[in-house]
């Protein structure tokens, strides 16, 4: 007999979402529906016939987290299809917010997972961990306000580069926050090892939440629109992918597909991808991947420091003609695509988004399915989305 | 009514350092404490109205002594200093910043201090408010008919301009001196000055301006603990040199009567506003009661 399980909302992650499960007799999920059900938002419609310069700034309301994802995304695909080349010291300040943005999303996604790891009677390092938590995602926070004028939705994320530099006070300033960073990064990639093995091993299921998924990742910290074969993204309609007109019907998104099948985004895939990271493993992995992801973040936006000229150029202004183009960018959870065409006057003739957690949204049916119903939760917030 | 605010002392004085005097409108009363706070780290960077080309005002975040020096001089049009407030605690990441305004930008810095929407990390990082006398502004298109058509000057021409014994004045590159009565510039005042009560920056640390003292020097208005401080010490280490004020007809007795004059005047307009129903602004400087 099959029994289902409904979860509504689901709690501890970004977003909204219910789950639904059907589980056998052994309480196996035989099969996940994992249902987004944040309403239309329509930003696509919103900024068709707007001048271009609107959409970065509209689309950075998609999300109160990776408002700085969609900023560059946006930006990237309006230059891609205006054939906009950006300074090279405002690529670099780009690369440095969306680490930024990175830096405080990861951890937050850490407060959000702590809860599942750790046991009653460890509050002191619940305690300890959180603060930990804080003051990285502090130093975050630090990059986005002073690379992007402001902490939310950043105004310096313009078409044509960054809207300014930034001073040496502020470099030094960075500098010496992301130098914190790398030692609390450090101690919290400690941390999750030992708190995912041991939960692991409680649990007693070493693969739990795996999945034979493919990974998509364009780039480890900035995104790239070449390491994509475009004619093999494609969305479809939730009711064509599910077969079920009443699941289909309850969710806003589409369901994108790399060649014809659902593919992971976001730490573990960029670290499979570019790194040598474990791949099939459980899901767990993934926490363990965004931990990791932190210190290269922070290596990273050292490493932007010493390349970026503080006197450079960050912005050229735009020469708006007819085009269509791509723009990607990493986002914490997963690759963050924009798709825009631009009219011969500037305006946007139409707009598509690709946005980060869309891609994993399948694929967590697919990492629930095949393991114990109690742990399908765990396994979203691995996601987080 | 009080025409001068709430203040703790006035005095006048000007700057030691000849490189400000040089520059300066009058006393450089401004350039001194910022570069006095810049050099003494009591501040780390300086909100000020810098100028390009043909007299532009750029408001620009001053992080070193040469910079506010280049911002030196009265601009005699609107340069929003508060619009780049946040950049100076974000790109620049400045920690102990100094301000320096017309009245009703000092009124508008310390009411986003009261209230900082918008203004995250803010409000424990201005360390000094520096207000200027202002009787009335003009919008910059204004300003370029003044010198161009009623003075007769290219504003490429123009090293300095000044306002003083009811003249407009214009100084050319040629050492030529133009002027023009001041009533003939009224009709180019913004009107919003036609609703401003506030003549001597009421709410800063430190107000100053050319009234009240002889050429070439400041009167300076100290408000509060925070401003006499920074006053005293420059006064102690040689930044600036002092007189006592005139209490005389010249003196104290000129400011007054000019704040007081701005005050009822533009008391009027907002009542005749308010007769209209037409909307004026808060009570800032508690006359409406």
């Amino acid at each position: 007999m099959v029994e289902k399980i409904e979860i509504a909302p689901t709690t501890r992650h970004e977003g909204h979402a219910k789950l639904i499960l059907e589980v056998d007799r052994e309480g196996i999920v035989s099969k996940a529906y994992y249902i987004n059900t944040t309403p239309i938002r329509g930003f696509e419609t919103m900024v068709a016939g707007r001048p271009a310069e609107f959409a970065p700034v509209a689309v950075m309301r998609i999300c109160g987290i990776c408002q700085t994802t969609h900023g560059i995304a946006s930006c990237n695909a309006i230059e891609d299809a205006i054939g906009c080349e950006i300074p090279e010291d405002g690529r670099l300040l780009r690369e440095l917010i969306g680490l930024g943005n990175r830096m405080h999303s990861h951890p937050l996604h850490h407060l959000l997972t702590l809860e599942d790891f750790v046991k009653p009677g460890e509050e002191d390092l619940k305690v300890d961990t959180i603060k930990l938590i804080q003051r990285m995602r502090k130093v975050g926070q630090l990059i986005v306000d002073t690379v992007g004028g402001e902490g939310i939705h950043p105004p310096n994320i313009v078409i044509g580069g960054m809207r300014t530099n930034i001073s040496e006070r502020a470099r030094a300033k960075l500098y010496y926050g992301l130098r914190q960073f790398e030692k609390d990064a450090q101690r919290m990639e400690e941390l999750y090892l030992e708190l995912i093995e041991r939960y692991l091993e409680e649990v007693g299921i070493p693969d739990l939440g795996s999945h034979d998924y493919p990974y998509i990742a364009s780039h480890t910290t900035y995104g790239n629109k070449e390491a994509i074969n475009w004619d093999s993204v494609v969305e479809i309609p939730p009711q064509r992918y599910y077969g079920d007109i009443k699941i289909g019907e309850s969710t806003s998104v589409m369901i994108p597909l790399y060649e014809g099948v659902p593919a992971e985004g976001g730490p573990r895939a960029r670290l499979v991808k570019f790194g040598n990271f474990r791949s099939g493993g459980s899901a767990m992995d993934i926490n363990i991947a965004r931990a990791r992801e932190n210190l290269g973040a922070g290596y990273r936006a050292m490493e932007i420091l010493d390349e970026l000229d503080i006197n450079g150029e960050t912005k050229v202004t735009p020469e708006y003609r007819e085009g269509s183009g791509i723009g990607v960018h990493e986002a914490p959870r997963a690759m963050n695509t924009h798709f825009a065409q631009v009219r011969k006057d500037g305006r946007i003739k139409s707009y598509r988004i690709i946005a980060a957690s869309n891609w994993n949204f399948p694929v967590v049916e697919k990492a629930i399915e095949g393991y114990p119903y109690q742990y399908a939760e765990v396994i979203v917030r691995a996601y987080d989305m | 009514m009080d025409p001068l605010g709430n203040y703790k002392s006035i005095i006048s004085a000007r700057a030691t350092d000849k490189r400000i005097l040089k520059r300066a409108q009058d006393g450089g009363i401004v350039s001194a404490v910022f570069i006095y706070g810049l050099e003494n780290n009591l501040l780390d960077g300086a909100v000020v109205a810098s100028k390009e080309k043909n007299f532009k005002p750029v408001p620009k975040v001053a992080t070193t002594p040469e910079e506010v020096l280049e911002a030196a001089g009265t601009k005699y049009t609107v340069s929003p200093n508060l619009s780049v407030l946040k950049s100076a605690i974000r790109e620049y990441s400045c920690e102990k910043i100094g301000v320096v305004g017309t009245p009703c930008q000092i009124i508008s810095t310390r009411k986003a201090l009261k209230y900082p929407l918008g203004f995250r990390h803010l409000v424990d990082k201005i360390a000094l408010l520096v207000g200027i006398f202002c009787m009335e502004n003009f919008p910059y298109m204004g300003m370029k008919i003044i010198v161009e058509e009623l003075c007769g000057v290219r504003l490429e021409d123009v090293v300095k301009m000044d306002i003083g014994k009811g003249k407009f004045w214009v100084y050319t590159k040629w050492g030529e001196v133009k002027s023009v009565k001041l009533k003939m510039t009224h009709p180019y005042e913004q009107s919003s000055c036609h609703v401003c009560t506030d003549y001597t920056a009421e709410l800063a640390d430190i107000s100053t301006g050319s009234v009240g003292s002889p050429d070439g020097w400041s009167t300076v208005i100290i408000r509060n603990h925070r401003g006499e401080e920074i006053i005293n010490n420059m006064i102690e280490e040689g930044y600036l040199e002092t007189r006592p004020i005139d209490e005389g007809k010249f003196g104290l007795g000129i400011l007054k009567k000019l704040a007081l004059t701005k005050k009822e005047k533009n008391m009027k307009e907002i009542e005749h506003r308010k007769k209209l129903g037409l909307p004026v602004p808060p009570d800032v400087c508690g006359l409406l009661q």
